[in-house]
C-alpha cells in the first residue's frame, strides 16, 4: 500500500481506464443483447442455435480474443478498442441468455393484455416486458459487470488493462506492493460497481418488493 | 355490429379450432360465448381484435373487414379484459388504467385523471389507486382490469373469462358490478365463459359453442332454457333449466296492499289463516316471521319487477301462503300470494 500512497498520480488514470473498459462493454453488450434476445423469442430453433454459439463464444480465452481481434479488424495491437470489443462479445454471450430467461418470466396474461391494448411489438417490449424482466436481468448484469472488471486486468498482458498494468509492472520490478495495490484497486472497483448497479436495480424494481411485503 | 361470415380457424397441425361460423352480434348487446374449454370461444373472440387471424371467412365490425384495419389501431378501439386481470405488475392501479389512455395519445396528467374516474366507476376505493397489483386482492385487480378496458371508452369491450380466477363470493359481486355498469354504458360486450350460470345471468344473447368450434345455438337466455336447440345445449344448461327459465319470465303479479302494523310491530299477512305475522325494521325491511314463540328469519322476499323464479322462490321460502314484496331498497311494500304465483307459473308454462 505504500506504493499507492506514494504514487497516487499514476493510480487514478489507471482506475479511470479500468472503469471505462469494464462498464462500456457491459452497456454495449446489453444494448445488443436486448434486440437479439427479443428477436429470438418465439423462434425455438434460432434460439437454441444462438444459445449454443454464445456458449462456445464464452469458452474462447480472453487473451486469445484480445490478440485475434486486431488480426481480424486491422486495429492496432495496443488499441483499447480490442479489449472493448472482446469484452462486449463476452457480455453479449452472457446477456443474450439472461435477456431470454428474463423475458420468459413475463406472465403470458400480461403479454396478451399488452398486445390486446394495442401496443406495437417493440414498444411492448420496452415499456412492459423489459421493466417486468428487470428483477431477473439485473443480477445477470451484475455478474457480467464484475466479470468484466476482472477480465480487463488480463488486457495488461497486451498493454491495455487499467489497474492490471500494476500487476505486470509489479512483477517486472519484483515489487509486491504495486501488485497488491492493483489487486485491491480491482476488488474495490468491482465491489463499488456491483453495488451501484444493485442500487439502480432496486430503484427500478420497487414494485417487485411491494408485492412481497404485502403478501 | 360485429359479423362473422363463414369464419374458420385451422392450426398448422390440422387442429380445427373454429369451424365455419356465421354470427351477428348486435351493437349494444352483451353477448356471451359459452361452452366447454377447447371449443373455440376464446379463439373466436380473439378474431375480433385480430389477436387470431381466421384461416378463412371474414370478420366485420360495423361493416368494415377487420383485416383492413392495422392491428394496433383496431385493438385500441376495443377494451380487453383478460382472465386474472393481466395487470402490469410494475405499474400502480391508476397507471395501469392510464396505460390505455396514454396509448390513445393523452398527456400523462390527463390520462391519470381520467384513469381515476374509471376506477371510481368500477368502485375501487381511492386509497388503493397508488398500489401495485401485487398489493391488491384478486377482486380488486379484476376491477382495475375492467377499468383499464373501459377507460378509453371504446365502443367494443371483449371479456375473456374475466371473473373465473376469483372466489365465488367476489365473482358474484363483480357480476353484479358488470350488470350495474351496463345500465350506464352503451358498449357492445362480448363475454367468454365456460360457466353457463354466469352466461344466463349476464347475457342478453348467448352463443353456445360445442366441440370442434361450432355454434349450437344463438339465442336469448329464456329461449335457451325453454327451447334448447339440441341435446348438447340441453345438457349444457343443466337440470334446473325449467325452474331457471322462470327467472326470465316477467311476473305480472298483483301486489296486495299492506295493512297497518299491529301494536306489537307485526304486520298481518293476507291469506295467512295460520297466524304467521311479519316483523320489520323501522325503515321497513323484513326481519322475521313470527307465530307465538316461533321465529323464522324472513328472506329478502320478492323484489317488484323480478321474474317468476324469484317470486316462486319467495312464496316457497315463506312459512305461510304469501310472501312479502319489496322495493329496490328492500323495504316491504305489500304481499304476493302463493296461489297467484302458482297460477302465473301455470300460465307461463302453458304450451303456446
Amino acid at each position: 500500500m505504500i506504493w499507492l500512497l506514494e504514487n497516487p498520480d499514476p493510480f487514478w488514470p489507471l482506475l479511470a481506464e479500468h472503469t471505462v473498459l469494464s462498464v462500456l462493454p457491459t452497456l454495449l453488450g446489453l444494448l445488443f443483447a436486448l434486440p437479439v434476445g427479443a428477436a429470438l423469442r418465439g423462434r425455438p430453433r434460432a434460439r437454441a442455435l444462438a444459445v449454443l454459439i454464445a456458449g462456445i463464444l464464452f469458452t474462447i480465452p480472453s487473451l486469445a480474443l484480445f490478440v485475434v481481434i486486431p488480426g481480424i479488424l486491422g486495429t492496432q495491437i495496443l488499441d483499447p478498442l480490442n479489449v472493448v470489443l472482446a469484452l462486449t462479445l463476452y457480455a453479449l454471450a452472457l446477456l443474450v441468455r439472461a435477456v431470454l430467461d428474463s423475458l420468459d418470466g413475463v406472465p403470458v396474461a400480461v403479454r396478451s393484455a399488452a398486445q390486446a391494448m394495442g401496443y406495437a411489438p417493440a414498444r411492448r417490449i420496452a415499456a412492459v416486458e423489459l421493466p417486468i424482466a428487470l428483477p431477473v436481468l439485473i443480477p445477470a448484469l451484475r455478474v457480467v459487470l464484475v466479470t468484466n472488471v476482472s477480465l480487463v486486468s488480463v488486457g495488461a498482458v497486451i498493454g491495455i488493462g487499467g489497474l492490471g498494468r500494476l500487476f505486470t509492472a509489479g512483477y517486472q520490478r519484483s515489487y509486491p506492493d504495486q501488485i497488491l495495490a492493483g489487486i485491491i484497486g480491482t476488488v474495490v472497483l468491482a465491489l463499488v460497481l456491483d453495488r451501484l448497479l444493485a442500487l439502480v436495480g432496486r430503484s427500478l424494481t420497487r414494485w417487485d418488493r411491494a408485492g412481497r411485503t404485502a403478501a | 355490429m360485429i359479423e362473422f361470415q363463414g369464419v374458420s380457424k385451422t392450426y398448422g397441425d390440422g387442429t380445427r379450432a373454429v369451424d365455419g361460423i356465421d354470427l351477428e352480434i348486435e351493437a349494444g348487446s352483451l353477448t356471451v360465448f359459452v361452452g366447454p374449454s377447447g371449443c373455440g370461444k376464446t379463439t373466436t373472440m380473439r378474431m375480433i381484435n385480430r389477436m387470431v387471424e381466421p384461416t378463412s371467412g371474414r370478420v366485420l365490425v360495423d361493416g368494415t373487414d377487420v383485416r383492413d384495419v392495422a392491428p394496433v389501431t383496431l385493438r385500441r378501439s376495443m377494451g380487453y379484459v383478460i382472465q386474472g386481470a393481466g395487470l402490469f405488475p410494475h405499474r400502480t392501479a391508476v397507471d395501469n388504467v392510464a396505460t390505455t389512455l396514454r396509448l390513445a395519445g393523452l398527456p400523462r396528467g390527463e390520462a391519470r385523471e381520467r384513469a381515476q374516474d374509471a376506477l371510481r366507476l368500477v368502485r375501487l376505493r381511492p386509497e388503493l389507486d397508488e398500489r401495485f397489483p401485487a398489493e391488491l386482492s384478486g377482486g380488486q385487480q379484476q376491477r382495475v382490469g375492467v377499468a383499464r378496458a373501459l377507460a378509453a371508452d371504446p365502443p367494443i369491450l371483449l371479456m375473456d373469462e374475466p371473473f373465473s380466477a376469483v372466489d365465488p363470493v367476489v365473482r358474484a359481486e363483480l357480476q353484479q358490478e358488470l350488470l350495474r355498469l351496463r345500465e350506464t354504458l352503451s358498449q357492445t360486450i362480448v363475454f367468454v365463459t365456460h360457466d353457463i350460470d354466469e352466461a344466463l345471468l349476464l347475457g342478453d344473447r348467448i352463443v353456445v359453442f360445442g366441440p370442434g368450434g361450432t355454434i349450437h345455438q344463438h339465442a336469448d337466455p329464456q329461449t335457451l332454457l325453454e327451447r334448447p336447440a339440441d341435446p348438447f345445449v340441453a345438457q349444457m344448461v343443466g337440470r334446473d333449466r325449467g325452474f331457471r327459465s322462470l327467472g326470465f319470465r316477467p311476473a305480472a303479479l298483483e301486489v296486495l296492499p299492506l295493512e297497518p302494523a299491529a301494536d306489537d310491530g307485526t304486520a298481518p299477512v293476507p291469506g295467512a289463516v295460520d297466524g304467521w305475522r311479519l316483523t320489520c325494521t323501522d325503515d321497513g325491511r323484513p326481519t322475521a316471521w313470527v307465530r307465538g314463540d316461533e321465529r323464522i328469519p324472513a328472506g329478502e322476499g320478492w323484489r317488484v319487477g323480478d321474474g317468476l323464479r324469484q317470486a316462486l322462490d319467495a312464496v316457497l321460502s315463506s312459512p305461510t301462503a304469501a310472501a312479502h314484496a319489496v322495493d329496490d331498497h328492500g323495504a316491504v311494500t305489500g304481499w304476493i300470494t302463493r296461489s297467484a304465483v302458482l297460477a302465473a307459473v301455470d300460465a307461463a308454462r302453458d304450451p303456446s
